[in-house]
């Protein structure tokens, strides 16, 4: 039996600082074929971006500690040298950032930056290269891109900054690409169109692609699988369509629970999650999100308060992290009427 | 202004550890300090100096003791020269002149004739109407701004009063204002006052001037002047000259400095070599921030600075630094400069206050302060030790240098108020001077007086000697010092002590404390219509006298030279001639 | 953008003027400033003279605006009407014409105060331009390398070391350097200033050493730290993070990407702190005795020499006004986002 495209196993990402050790990610485990789309939910600092960060390798060189195993293409990318995981960062794996006026750089024409990813890692004139940035500038949907190409990122919209970086990132047509947030700063309407040009993407090339975001409704749009993520550790797994239908714990209720939805009665408000994540540094035992759960009274004794629970199948391919027992789960689901 | 004065304050600044072990310092007295064989020619000597000194070069402007010094050893000839000697009373001798001057009438004319041969560095002979136009231009205000004017005060009504002996009431100082911008009238009045015959020149004085001959020796006011080298103010750092030595170039550097080369028109055999050696090729005038930095190179000796010297003494800081082995270097001296404290008359009107203040002073520690012996000894007259005819002034000669704060008391009793505030003014220009205001607080205070301290920066608009110069003023006492323009009694008594012109709202020659007094007053006078020259020095002895039981100032201190010069540089004195600054005339450069 | 050139040189100008009236004002508050030149043997009628001579006895107004006028179109010397004229007839060669812009003249210094500060500049610019070059060039390195080892033991001594020479005053490095390092070490030559055409580029260069590493230092341990907080800044931004996800070697994120941005703001500082020293290093000019604007400075002002003293508060100000423009002109052509309008 052969690996699967993307493995991530048992990944840690620990920052040590001097109030102590910071785990944003801690024993993080997920699989992704080419061509497939894989969701990253969470709220803020739940280690979306850490724990994908690190596929690209960018926490070299900084003093954040990386441990497991990132098998992509059958490289395990954590026993790469800094040279070779810079040979591929850009080529076989891209990024795609959110709030792209600050991922780009302010003093440089948008071309000579795209074209730079080109050039990083293809022996071409930058003649050619020019020419494969105003096609890609094209293929995203900028118009003009022959004359946009000399523009500093200053002078285009959000969509169109956001496009750009779309660009960039697909350039050297990346096997593997990584779009933390992309829509997050976007209105909806160029929302769903970068959306749709990303899905077209990705057909096209065969791209895996991990979609990080805080927005289930993006998720059910466009992956296939669903990862949710708390306080750095995975919480719920399984394919969309289990999770979105048959969602396993209530810290993935409280994120379909505040969906908008224009469907939703306008009567029934939205019910946020109450309380703050906790802190990353020296975190419970326990579960890490006892202090904001509203079902924890329905577990037997403070196992809760002191016992992490394991992440266990639920069903085939669908795991949660929860001490809650699974027909109490379905009825809190059936109770909210969510989806 | 009071250049000398000012330029000495400079010197001296700087604290420091005092009493530090000098032992190891010989002196060369007031002998050369060169063991060599004998003046060698060829060579060139350095001359170190702080930079912003010299605020002209043009004879008209220059009131630097030590400027004054150099330059007539190199540039400037005079009608008389003082010849270089360890002397303490040298005759004057004649420079461009035959001979010293002659005089009929007891001191009222005075007759040159110049010698023959003698030429500019242009190559022009030197005349008569040189000499007239030299003087002449002392009138031009424009012109002894800001160097001092201080020819216009001894030749003008206030002094020995330069006159047309055809129209002796026409006012010369007030209505003549030069060659360049003076009437027709005025100049030819003008023209009578200084007249020329032939090579002879003739000055007519109201007033007798019996030393005279000391005065064309030690200031430039009656140098010649060549007229077509005349651009005005514009001539302010220029230099022509009539001496064995040139400037490089147009024009003197006053922050750099200058170079004086050979000058071919000179003519040796019109001049003595006991006036002007001329035994360097050249003479470097460079100029650096400090005293200090002079100190430390002339330590170092290195390179060009092993024939390099300095008029400026070494700083107190510095005295540490003085290594045995450098005892052939070092030169301790007299110096014509006192320090004493002006008291202002018009506010301190009752003679108990001010002898009082003058009581309670504590001389020896201001002496302490400043760096002890090396700076200065105790004194008790405004009279330099080095002046012809000096003497300790009886009225204070016997007070306690380390002040008497029961007999200040005991006079204060007698007056009205027993406690009276003073106020004490200095030039802020260092930690030593404060220190030493510190000391006179103090031993005043130990007297009964409340005393408030006004130091006036360094900065401050007006500076310091225009604010005390002025009257009315807010002051009581304020620190002061003096050094004669030539060595004579006359340089020193009258200027200090004879009473200002009633309403003057700024003193007159350096009367800043506008001390008056008749009985003072008819000494000077009689003094200045005396013929005698023993006769003059009682008479003005006798002033100094009459003024200190008086309470007119607080002796503090005869000051002293330190020098430290080069390895390579021969016939080190300090004279006379140059006011106690070391004599350029006698300088070489060992081989 | 000539537009905005040309306002903002306009807007100098008016400021300039101001400064100048504040300058003329503050020097007549003390009084009539004749008193400070009229020399040792002051008497009334001396005054007078000096005071009529030098032009004081006219209204600052009168004084101010017949400045203005010869800034516009020259002036003759002496000031006194009634004096010059006699110097006309008598002497005519002797009445000095100061073109414009004509700053003044010095009677201190026997030279229009256009001459002088023709004299002067020269050793400012020179220090200025050695030392400019220097600090940049060091601070910025020693600032790139503190940031890239942050935290490393590099990092800690050039943090600590420029901490204790930027607390180090000029005045105490200068006379370090001279009365050690000069004179009793003897490991340079004494410093004086040799020109270019005196010297040559050596001997211009070696005149220049100390005076420039006095004033260099202590900019430069600034420049250190202010380098490296704006590299480390520059570093933490998103576009570093993406220039790293492109694949692109550390060498061409931290010089390429992180530089750029980091140097930018380093731009205008280094403009106005070049600017400033124009004016003249008073305390460095000092130590050394160079004769620069800042010891002229100084020698003014204790001479009470006015005109000095404004012909150096337009030059200074100029300058600064001048290097204001510049960089921000300079600033539009680094920073494409800023639009000059």
């Amino acid at each position: 039996m052969s690996r699967p495209f993307l493995s991530v196993a048992n990944l840690a990402v620990h920052f040590p600082t001097s109030d102590g050790l910071v785990r944003a990610t801690d024993g993080l485990s997920y699989t992704l074929e080419r061509g497939k789309t894989l969701g990253i939910v969470g709220e803020s600092g739940s280690g979306k971006s850490v724990s994908s960060s690190a596929i690209l390798g960018l926490h070299r060189g900084t003093n954040a500690q990386v441990s497991g195993e990132i098998w992509f293409d059958g490289t395990d990318l954590l026993s790469l040298s800094d040279e070779d995981m810079r040979r591929r960062r850009g080529k076989d794996v891209a990024m795609i950032f959110q709030d792209p006026l600050s991922a780009l750089h302010p003093y440089y024409r948008v071309g000579d930056q795209i074209s730079e990813a080109y050039l990083a890692h293809n022996q071409v004139s930058k003649r050619v290269a020019r020419a494969r940035t105003i096609e890609m500038l094209d293929r995203v949907g900028i118009p003009q891109p022959d004359r946009r190409v000399d523009d500093y990122p200053h002078q285009f919209s959000g969509g169109m900054r956001q496009r750009v970086m779309i660009a960039m990132a697909l350039i050297n047509d990346p096997i593997l690409l990584i779009a933390d947030e992309p829509t997050t700063a976007l209105d909806v309407t160029v929302q769903a169109q970068i959306l749709d040009l990303l899905q077209e993407l990705q057909r096209e090339f065969n791209t895996a692609l991990i979609m990080i975001t805080h927005d289930l409704g993006v998720i059910a749009e466009i992956a296939d699988d669903v990862l949710v993520m708390y306080a750095g550790r995975a919480v719920e797994y399984g394919a969309t369509r289990d999770l979105m239908t048959q969602p396993a714990m209530p810290y993935t209720w409280g994120l379909i629970q505040s969906i908008p939805d224009v469907t939703r009665s306008v009567d029934l408000p939205l019910r946020p999650i109450p309380g703050n994540p906790p802190s990353l540094l020296n975190q419970p035992p326990g579960c890490a999100f006892f202090a904001r759960c509203e079902y924890a009274q329905f577990v037997p004794g403070d196992r809760c308060a002191t016992t992490l629970p394991d992440l266990l199948p639920l069903s085939d391919g669908h795991l949660k992290r929860c001490h809650l027992d699974h027909d109490l789960a379905s009825y809190a689901v059936v109770e909210t009427g969510a989806i | 202004m009071t250049k000398k004065l000012l330029s000495r304050v400079g010197v001296v600044a700087i604290s420091g550890a005092l009493a530090v072990a000098l032992a190891a310092c010989s002196s060369g007295g007031t002998s050369p300090s060169s063991t060599s064989s004998g003046p060698t020619k060829g060579g060139t000597i350095t001359w170190l100096d702080t930079s912003g000194q010299f605020t002209a070069t043009d004879p008209v402007g220059v009131y630097l003791g030590e400027e004054i010094a150099g330059f007539r050893r190199l540039v400037y000839r005079g009608l008389t020269a003082l010849p270089i000697s360890s002397n303490k009373n040298p005759k004057v001798v004649p420079d461009l002149a035959t001979d010293t001057g002659t005089t009929k009438d007891g001191g009222k004319t005075w007759s040159y004739t110049l010698k023959s041969g003698m030429k500019w560095q242009d190559g022009t002979a030197i005349t008569c109407a040189d000499l007239q136009y030299g003087l002449s231009r002392s009138y031009d205000p424009s012109l002894v701004s800001p160097g001092g004017g201080v020819g216009t005060v001894y030749f003008g009504s206030g002094g020995y009063n330069l006159i047309d002996p055809a129209d002796p009431s026409y006012d010369l100082s007030t209505k003549y204002v030069g060659p360049l911008t003076g009437t027709a009238d005025a100049q030819k009045h003008f023209d009578a006052a200084a007249s020329c015959s032939g090579n002879t020149i003739t000055y007519h004085f109201q007033n007798a001037w019996p030393d005279f001959p000391y005065a064309a020796a030690a200031l430039f006011t009656t140098d010649p002047y060549e007229k077509s080298f005349d651009k005005g103010t514009a001539n302010l750092f220029t230099i022509n000259s009539d001496g064995p030595y040139k400037l490089q170039g147009t024009t003197f550097d006053s922050q750099a400095g200058g170079t004086f080369v050979r000058n071919s028109n000179y003519s040796p055999s019109t001049d003595s070599t006991t006036v002007r050696g001329a035994y360097p090729d050249t003479v470097k005038i460079s100029f650096v921030d400090s005293a200090e930095t002079i100190a430390a190179r002339l330590i170092a000796n290195s390179g060009a600075d092993s024939s390099a010297f300095s008029m400026a003494n070494i700083p107190s800081d510095k005295y540490s630094e003085i290594a045995s082995s450098m005892s052939s270097r070092v030169v301790t001296s007299t110096s014509p400069y006192t320090r004493f404290l002006m008291i202002n008359s018009n506010t301190i009107t009752d003679p108990n206050v001010r002898n009082a203040i003058i009581k309670a002073t504590d001389q020896a520690g201001v002496i302490k302060a400043n760096g002890g012996s090396k700076w200065g000894t105790p004194t008790s007259t405004i009279v330099a030790g080095a002046i012809p005819g000096f003497q300790p002034n009886p009225s204070t000669a016997n007070n306690n240098p380390a002040g008497d704060p029961a007999a200040a008391k005991a006079l204060l009793a007698k007056t009205s108020n027993p406690t009276p505030t003073i106020r004490f003014a200095f030039a802020d220009t260092s930690t030593v001077i404060e220190q030493v205001a510190a000391v006179l607080q103090s031993g005043w205070e130990k007297a009964g007086f409340k005393v408030t301290l006004m130091p006036i920066s360094k900065d401050a608009k007006p500076g310091y000697y225009a604010q005390v110069g002025a009257d009315p003023k807010p002051i009581d006492v304020f620190y002061s010092g003096w050094a004669a323009d030539w060595p004579s009694l006359f340089a020193v008594i009258p200027p200090i002590l004879q009473s200002n012109p009633k309403g003057a709202t700024f003193g007159v020659g350096f009367n800043y404390g506008f001390y008056s007094n008749s009985k003072v007053d008819a000494l000077i006078k009689q003094a200045t219509a005396s013929t005698d020259t023993a006769e003059q020095q009682k008479l003005l002895n006798q002033a100094d006298q009459v003024a200190e039981a008086d309470g007119a100032y607080v002796p503090l201190a005869n000051q002293s030279n330190y020098f430290i010069h080069g390895s390579k540089l021969g016939g080190f004195l300090p004279d006379v001639a140059s006011s106690y600054y070391p004599d350029l005339g006698g300088m070489y450069v060992t081989k | 953008m000539i537009a905005y050139a040309i306002r903002r040189i306009l807007v100098g100008i008016v400021l300039l003027l101001s400064m100048v009236l504040v300058v003329f004002v503050l020097f007549f508050a003390s009084g009539n400033p004749a008193k400070s030149v009229c020399g040792k043997f002051c008497t009334p009628e001396k005054l007078t003279q000096v005071t009529k001579v030098y032009g004081y006895d006219q209204p600052i107004t009168t004084q101010f605006g017949e400045f203005i006028q010869g800034l516009a179109v020259g002036r003759d010397y002496p000031v006194n009407d009634a004096y010059r004229a006699a110097l006309e007839k008598s002497n005519p060669d002797l009445v000095i014409h100061c073109a414009a812009p004509c700053l003044g003249y010095s009677q201190h210094d026997a030279a229009t105060v256009n001459a002088d500060i023709a004299k002067y500049a020269p050793v400012t610019i020179s220090i200025a331009v050695f030392a400019f070059i220097f600090w940049i060039f060091f601070g910025v390195f020693f600032g790139v390398l503190a940031a890239v080892f942050k935290g490393k033991w590099l990092d800690r001594i050039l943090v600590g070391v420029t901490l204790v020479v930027y607390a180090l005053p000029t005045f105490f490095v200068g006379t370090f350097l001279l009365q050690y390092v000069a004179i009793k070490w003897q490991l340079v030559p004494y410093p004086t200033y040799v020109s270019i055409a005196d010297g040559g580029v050596g001997g211009w260069l070696v005149g220049l050493t100390l005076p420039a590493l006095t004033l260099a230092l202590f900019y430069m341990a600034a420049y250190v730290r202010i380098t490296r907080a704006f590299v480390l800044e520059s570093l933490s931004e998103d576009y570093i993070r993406t220039a790293r996800a492109k694949g692109l070697t550390e060498r061409v994120v931290l010089f390429k990407h992180g530089l750029r941005a980091a140097l930018t703001p380093l731009l205008s500082m280094a403009g106005l702190d070049f600017a400033a020293l124009l004016a003249g290093a008073v305390i460095t000019e000092s130590v050394f005795n160079y004769q620069g604007l800042g010891l002229l400075a100084v020698i003014a002002n204790q001479n009470s020499d006015l005109p000095v003293l404004i012909g150096l508060v337009i030059v200074a100000g100029a300058a600064v006004i001048i290097m204001n423009i510049l960089v921000d002109i300079l600033y539009a052509f680094v920073d494409p986002r800023v639009r000059l309008r």
